[in-house]
Parts: C-alpha cells; structure tokens; sequence
C-alpha cells in the first residue's frame, strides 16, 4: 500500500512541473500574495507583529490557486479515458484519493512555505510575534487541507478542469461568505480567524479537520456510486 | 475460472443485461460477440470491476469480484477499448508506476520488463514519451502494462481496432501464447479475430446470451457455413423477434 501511495503522489506531484502549470501557479501566488500583503494589506502602515495583512488575504488568494491545482486531478483520468486504466489496477480506491490528495496539498504547502521570507524579513525590521506567526501557518495549512479536500472531491465530479475548477471556485467562495447572524462559529471566517489570531480553539481546528475528512470520505463515495450507475 | 452466475444490469430503466450466466475455465479463449449496444461493453466493465452488478455475482478461481476487487484485480490484465494511457509520460515511466501500482518490487518489474520489451518489441518506444508513439506501439505498451504482473486473466475490449494486418497477426500470436496458461476475453465485432483465435464464442444481443458455442458450431448452423452471416442472421432474427 505504501509503494502504491508514493507511486500515486510522486506520478501527480511531478506532473505539475512536467509542463508550465506548476511555474505559473507560482507567479499568479507570488504576485497575488505581493500585492494583497504590502498595496491591500497595508504592510508598512500597520501593526505587523503578528503578519496579519499577509494572513488575513490567504484564504482569498488560496480559493483561486487550489481549485486551479486540483482541477486536473480526477478530469483528465475521465476525460482521458485514463481513468477505466486507474481503476482496473489492483489498488484500494483511497490509496488513489490519498495519494492525488497529498500530491495537491504538498504543492500548495510548499507554496505556503515559499512565504518564509515574509517573517524573516519583518523580523530584522521589528518585533516580531512569533507565537501568532506560528498560529497563522497552523491556520493556512488547516485552510489548505480543506480547500485541497475539496477542490479534489469537485474534480472529481465533472470531465472538464475548467468546470471542476470554476465550480471547486464557487463552492469555496461561498462557505467563505457563510457567516450568517447566529452561526459564526459554524462559518469559516470565524473559524480561521480563530486559529491565526492564536485561539487555537478545538472547535476551529476540527471544522477544518471535519471539512477534509468528509470531503475525502465524499471522493470514496462517489467512485463507489459511479459503479452502480 | 471465471464464474458468473444471473449476472443484471440495469441502467435506471434500461435493462442492459439480464440473466447473464457462464463458466470460464484455464486455456479458453472465449469471444464476447455482438451486436452494438448488445451488452459486451458493460459486461466487460463488470467483469473488471469497473461496474457493480444490479444483480448477480462474479467469481475469479471462487473469490467474489464485488467483496474482494482487490485479490480479484491482480489476477486480471484488462486493456480497454483504445487502450487510454498517460500520453505525457515515457513508456518506461508508465510501465514503472503501472508496476508500482500492481504492488511489484524493482527485482520483479525488471525482470518482467526485460521479458516483454523482447516479447512485445518495446525496445526502441522504451524512453520515448507516450504520445509520440504510433498506435500499434502504443497499443503494445498497454498490453505490456496488463501483463506487467503476469495475471491468469486477460480481458481485451476490440483488441484490433485501428491496427494494422501485422500489428494484429502480432497481437493475435501473444494473445494465443498468454491462453497456453491463462484464460483470455475478447470484446469484438470484427470476425476474422473471432475465427483466428476463440474456441468458444458467447453471442449477447439485447443484454441476454442468444448463444454460447463454437465458432464451427455457429458457422454450420447456416448453409454458407460463414460466420459473419451466421452473426447477422441469428442478431437479426432476434432483433425482429423482440
């Protein structure tokens, strides 16, 4: 299962620098983090001890960038026909939603680490609060984890990538818009702005947790209903 | 041995095959012949797991398809109607995560790979990119990656589509090897494949079993004692009749 699961990731990770996708994700990332941190973010302007300008845009940026690295995942295998090869390899269905699943998440994580530069410099400029930086990366990789769950669970539900990348788009935006009078803490904002902000309350944490796991239980789901089509 | 016993799939209100029942056994090449929309396709993607019957059971050597997909998929080598593979990856990067995924060690996957680059002429398409390849190469790459684990089961959905008169005398003398010690299916309309290699042919028209005999049985049941016509008319008579 093991050999499987690294064949899986390795196949889907690498694939991303097999051609420009990967190159091009990094730019729109860096470009959008750049100007959502120091023009939106007002970086110079504010309190930044805690990286909030930076932190506080992610989740918006992140709803762009994972639908677009997810969006081939399970689309190509379907509209390539790929996928009647997938499934005929003796292989349990969640060794292959892991395996594209961590594929995903490592590229975005290590697009996420790529921002470690941010702190390093606030630090030789300021104080630098180090305890809510810490929190603020639980929070993105938390946020990450979800979206990659997701966006990967929508791939999975249509043949087209731009589909699967509009609608995974969508759905985000809107359980990020969910913040109705009574229910914040159900919502997302509340949740995310919970963990950067350094309550790490476990209510938050398993929002997120809930979210990934019940998307990848989806991903399960879905294969096994496509059979009984 | 293949078992499959009141096999039905019903696709919302379409009935696409009912009451399928047969026994396969080691050393068969068998035909799954008929008409289009007759139910080879479907059948085929049950017996590889790829759909759940509405009804009825699969057996591969008494080991049921539906509980145990896993086991049952290490027996089988399944190449798909125009053989869909990675076009963005080489043909040793593809059959090296084929062997991944099969759960094979290094030793094995070399071991195997030098049998089947002699077998099937792989040597020159080895580090070329898949999408480069010519049908016929491409087509030997899939075959290599279905018998990549050495499986008792070779399950072929229209195997001579799109290949050449050598390419198919090729794939026909592989697949007459691979039935010395196995067992193998083939999908297909195209009737010179049928009277080359299966001894055994199971007619399906409108999802039932119309038929399950011998291409020579089936020819000299019409006095032209011709197998195409024997398929049109008993397809045809059939079609009239419901």
């Amino acid at each position: 299962m093991k050999q499987q699961l690294t064949a899986v990731f390795t196949k889907e990770f690498f694939a991303y620098f097999s051609n420009f996708t990967a190159y091009f994700i990094i730019i729109i990332y860096a470009g959008l983090t750049l100007i959502t941190t120091f023009y939106f973010g007002r970086f110079f302007n504010m309190d930044n001890a805690g990286l909030t300008s930076f932190f506080s845009y992610q989740p918006e940026i992140l709803s762009i960038i994972i639908p677009g690295i997810c969006m081939h995942l399970w689309s190509d295998e379907y509209r390539l026909g790929t996928i009647e090869f997938l499934l005929t390899q003796p292989v349990e269905y969640k060794v292959l939603i892991l395996g594209k699943y961590f594929a995903s998440c490592t590229f975005v994580l290590l697009l996420a680490l790529s921002t470690v530069f941010l702190p390093l410099i606030t630090s030789f400029y300021g104080s630098l609060n180090i305890s809510t930086v810490i929190s603020g990366y639980i929070g993105l990789i938390f946020v990450i984890m979800s979206f990659c769950a997701l966006s990967n669970l929508i791939s999975m539900l249509s043949t087209r990538p731009v589909i699967s990348f509009l609608a995974a788009f969508i759905l985000i935006r809107l359980l990020m818009m969910l913040n109705l009078e009574g229910w914040q803490d159900y919502g997302f904002t509340q949740n995310y702005y919970n963990i950067i902000s350094g309550r790490l309350a476990l209510s938050s944490i398993m929002y997120f947790i809930l979210m990934t796991l019940l998307s990848l239980w989806a991903e399960q789901a879905v294969i096994s209903n496509k059979k009984t089509l | 041995m293949i078992t499959v016993k009141g096999l039905c799939k019903n696709f919302e209100h379409i009935e696409a095959l009912k009451d399928i029942n047969f026994t396969i056994s080691r050393g068969e090449i068998v035909a799954l012949l008929g008409p289009n929309g007759a139910g080879k396709t479907t059948l085929i993607r049950l017996l590889t797991g790829l759909l759940s019957p509405s009804e009825g059971e699969i057996f591969y050597n008494d080991e049921k398809l539906s509980t145990n997909r896993v086991a049952v998929l290490s027996q089988i080598g399944y190449i798909p109607e125009n053989a869909p593979i990675y076009k963005d990856m080489s043909t040793y990067e593809f059959l090296h995560y084929t062997a991944q995924l099969k759960n094979l060690s290094a030793d094995i996957f070399e071991e195997r790979l030098k049998q089947l680059i002699k077998s099937l002429e792989l040597t020159e398409a080895m580090n070329r990119q898949i999408g480069e390849l010519s049908k016929g190469f491409r087509h030997r790459v899939a075959i290599a990656a279905a018998v990549l684990h050495a499986p008792d089961i070779l399950i072929l959905d229209e195997p001579s589509e799109g290949l050449d008169p050598n390419q198919k005398f090729a794939l026909r003398k592989f697949i007459q090897k691979f039935a010395a010690r196995g067992l193998v299916i083939i999908s297909t309309h195209i009737m010179e494949d049928v009277e080359a290699l299966a001894g055994r042919i199971i007619l399906l028209n409108n999802g039932r079993i119309i038929e399950d005999t011998t291409p020579f049985k089936l020819k000299y049941k019409m006095p032209d004692k011709d197998l195409s016509s024997a398929f049109r008319r008993i397809t045809s008579s059939q079609q009239a009749q419901s």
